[in-house]
């Protein structure tokens, strides 16, 4: 059996992110000791959710997912994976194990909470003959809950389904169960060593790991895609993709690199195998609370910094991170003051 | 009397998925499906880049 990790152990292997060593693989027999020592267990639910982060969950190839959800994750519900259903489902799966774990079981959500029309735009099933709405279940598991998991953009921060005009009024679920411990890991999806890490840190631990301003683990969101790009240096010489499949900086062609969060450019996805700029798409910046209500492929907006550099050219919703957009916006400037980065009409060029 | 059974939510799918059966003698009489979960992605797309479409719509299903 494996000997005890020590948190700051732990905290280096996550944020460490060597692409060759598979991180679950790696906590997965401390992991199943945690459990095998009577772990709380997890329920996992989906509201206004594409099941995206649960399908990058099982990208988790080694070990088999199998093994990580039933021997090192002690999942008692899942949407796609339990085979109850209906009533067997719900009350077994669901409210059986809230109800005998009562503030010793983890909440994973996924997906946002849609609170126009009393919730109505999304059921999750039937209790004595009742439509349960996804906002009343995730009040009454969230507030039964040891501490809650938001996996993906959307239950951390509503993303896609909370887009302006947001036409169903969805909701991060920190707005709607207050009081209850909250983890935000983000993405659309996120990579699957943020959600298996997320969990291993808080069954080994039975504490939350240190998050930033945004509720996020700092051990996994605290770099910035920008500064570790592999297409950094085209930035730094001024070259700059005008078309998809150019080389150069990809910020023309309306990459969010300089503004996200995340480790993505040195942990790469798919085991490893690649990632978003490294096949020639800009950064989304998924992992940010304001995605996606930008202009997806327009060159994002410059921030102002101060009365003597106001470089603001377009206008976008949302409240950044005031340290980022100092940080980022006195960097930008500094190169459109150098004539780095052309002005409005120059980018406009090669657009469409 | 036919016998109605509902599965609500039927699991081991994508999204929500309530299905409504109505069995007589052994015999399946009707039968109802319904999608629990709105999100309004066209609303959103309205007014935006239509380059967004391809970021936004494939959003619809993750599996």
């Amino acid at each position: 059996m494996p000997s005890k990790l020590s948190r700051r152990d732990f905290v280096k292997l996550c944020a460490g992110s060597a692409a060759a060593i598979s991180l679950s693989g790696y906590l997965a027999p401390f992991m199943a000791e945690a459990v095998a020592a009577g772990a709380p267990p997890v329920i996992w639910i989906q509201g206004a959710s594409c099941t995206g982060c649960s399908i990058s969950l099982l990208n988790t190839v080694h070990p088999d997912i199998k093994d990580v959800l039933l021997k090192t994750i002690s999942v008692r519900y899942h949407p796609n994976l339990s085979a109850a259903s209906g009533d067997l489902g719900l009350n077994e799966g669901i409210f059986k194990t809230a109800r005998e774990n009562s503030k010793n079981f983890y909440l994973v959500v996924e997906g946002a909470v849609p609170t126009g029309a009393d919730g109505k735009y999304c059921m999750v099933g039937e209790r004595d003959g009742h439509h349960i709405t996804f906002l009343d279940l995730v009040k009454e598991l969230g507030s039964q809950a040891a501490a809650i998991l938001n996996f993906g953009t959307c239950s951390a921060y509503g993303g896609l389904p909370a887009t302006p005009p947001n036409p169903t009024g969805c909701k991060p679920v920190g707005d709607v169960v207050k009081n209850v411990p909250i983890v935000n890991v983000p993405g659309c999806p996120p990579h699957p060593d943020w959600m298996v890490g997320t969990i291993a840190h808080i069954l080994l631990y039975k504490d939350i790991p240190e998050l930033d301003s945004f509720g996020r683990p700092k051990m996994f969101f605290s770099q910035i895609i920008h500064d570790n790009c592999e297409r950094r240096q085209y930035f730094d010489n001024a070259i700059f993709a005008k078309n998809f499949g150019d080389p150069g900086c990809l910020l023309e062609l309306g990459c969010k690199g300089p503004f996200a969060f995340c480790d993505s450019s040195t942990r790469s996805w798919n085991s490893g195998v690649n990632w978003c700029i490294r096949s020639g798409a800009p950064c989304l910046a998924c992992t940010e609370p304001q995605f996606p209500g930008w202009p997806i492929y327009e060159r994002m907006p410059e921030v102002p910094v101060g009365p003597a550099m106001t470089a603001t050219v377009d206008q976008i919703g949302g409240v950044l991170g005031a340290a980022a957009v100092l940080g980022i916006g006195g960097h930008l400037a500094g190169n459109v003051m150098t004539g780095r980065i052309g002005g409005k009409n120059e980018e406009k060029e090669g657009d469409i | 009397m036919a016998e109605r059974v509902i599965i609500d939510p039927v699991t081991r799918i994508e999204g929500h998925l309530k299905v409504e059966v109505e069995v007589e003698a052994g015999s399946v009489v009707n039968a109802q499906a319904s999608g629990m979960l709105f999100r309004g992605l066209e609303l959103i797309m309205r007014g935006r880049d239509p380059r967004d479409a391809q970021q936004i719509m494939q959003r619809v299903c993750g599996v």
